[in-house]
Parts: structure tokens; C-alpha cells; sequence
């Protein structure tokens, strides 16, 4: 598996970690944050804590307001 | 950091302020406030050693109205009282904080805060600086 698709795979778990009750044909790597249900500022902290401590990296607060999409962290992610 | 209040969000700060004043006997209920900004009014109860803040949405899309959609009313924030708050901020972000808020500029002239701490059971912590100015809650 390539080093994208295992970087695809780790932040795919976070969403549904972070969102439990999400299924999988619910997820859209493009679909922007008003499109998942159970997505408010909360569950995007959560998002960005967890990325962070998987990933190691840190997200000023620029870029926290900035992630809208699941595919948003991947570009950061993938950027670091 | 010295503890000050637990912020709790309710429907109506109002109505559960009565209730509340009246099962714990708080000792002073200051005057509801309209902060524009968080798009929220508030309510700070004296309980005896800290205060119950209540916080109620004042519109439909804000964090603190999602909050209450999915939670209900409940604990939202501890709020923390700093010399230094800048000096708080790096070392809460060091355990693993995010800074939700910079300081600005809130009640009583204070600078305040909000960091997200995924860690802890509560998440959010509020900080905020020592008064500039002699006022009570």
C-alpha cells in the first residue's frame, strides 16, 4: 500500500472515530463539513486534536478554521 | 490557574437560574449579559468558593447552540483565572491544547481565552487574565 493510501486510511479512522454513527458510503473525501451531520466545532477539535497527535504536526489557528473537508487534512497532512 | 467557574449551557438562563439559585442558594445572581460576539447571554450564579456561568445561545447557528442540540443543557467549560495568560496558553499547548481563541478583550476588561483539550472529560477550558479593573461578577 503506498504511503498516500496509508495516510488516507489513518484520517479515514479518525472521521470515524470522531463520528461513529458515519457510514462509510456517507464519507466523501471532497464533502465539506455542513455535509456531515454531526460535524460542529467540537467534533472539529476533535478532528484536529486527534490528526495532530497521530500525525505529530500542529495546526496553528489559522488552519484549524481553515480544514473543511475530510481531504482538507489530507492536503495539510500530506504537506507536513 | 485558579478555578472560577464552571460554564454550563441551559435553554433559558433565566428559568434555570431560579432553579438553580434556589437548590443551591447561591448567594448573587449578576445581571444577564448580551455578548454579541459569542452570540450568547450569561449569567454568573455565587455559589460559595466559585461560579456557575450560564450561558444561553441567542441564535441558531452557533457552537454553543450545537452544543445544546447534542448534548443538552449540561457542563461546557471550566473557567480558570491566570496571572499570565500567555504563559497558561503555551503550556496547556504543549499537553496537547488547541487554542480555540486567542485573547481578546472580555468581561471585566479581562483578557480571555479558550483552549480545546481533547484529553480531558470536559474539553474546553477558559482562561482568562486578572481584572484591569475593580469590578465584581
Amino acid at each position: 500500500m503506498s504511503e498516500l493510501n496509508n495516510l488516507k486510511l489513518e484520517i479515514k479512522n479518525i472521521f470515524f472515530n470522531v463520528f461513529p454513527n458515519l457510514k462509510d458510503e456517507d464519507f466523501d473525501w471532497e464533502k465539506h463539513q455542513s455535509g456531515y451531520e454531526d460535524w460542529d466545532s467540537f467534533a472539529h477539535l476533535q478532528l484536529v486534536s486527534k490528526i495532530e497527535k497521530q500525525f505529530n504536526i500542529r495546526f496553528d489557528i489559522d488552519q484549524i478554521m481553515n480544514v473543511n473537508s475530510p481531504n482538507d487534512f489530507l492536503k495539510f497532512v500530506n504537506h507536513q | 490557574m485558579k478555578f472560577h467557574h464552571i460554564g454550563v449551557v441551559v435553554n433559558n438562563i433565566v428559568n434555570d437560574g431560579k432553579i438553580i439559585e434556589n437548590v443551591l442558594r447561591s448567594r448573587k445572581t449578576s445581571i444577564p449579559f448580551h455578548d454579541k460576539i459569542q452570540k450568547v447571554k450569561v449569567t454568573f450564579l455565587d455559589v460559595g468558593n466559585f461560579y456557575i456561568e450560564l450561558i444561553e445561545p441567542t441564535e441558531t447557528e452557533t457552537p454553543v447552540t450545537s452544543f445544546l442540540e447534542k448534548n443538552g443543557p449540561g457542563v461546557h467549560h471550566l473557567g480558570f483565572e491566570v496571572e499570565d495568560i500567555e504563559n497558561e496558553i503555551t503550556k496547556l499547548s504543549k499537553k496537547g491544547g488547541l487554542v480555540v481563541c486567542k485573547p481578546v478583550l472580555g468581561f471585566e476588561n479581562r483578557l480571555i481565552s479558550f483552549i480545546f483539550l481533547d484529553s480531558l472529560p470536559f474539553k474546553l477550558i477558559e482562561l482568562f487574565s486578572i481584572p484591569q479593573q475593580n469590578n465584581s461578577v
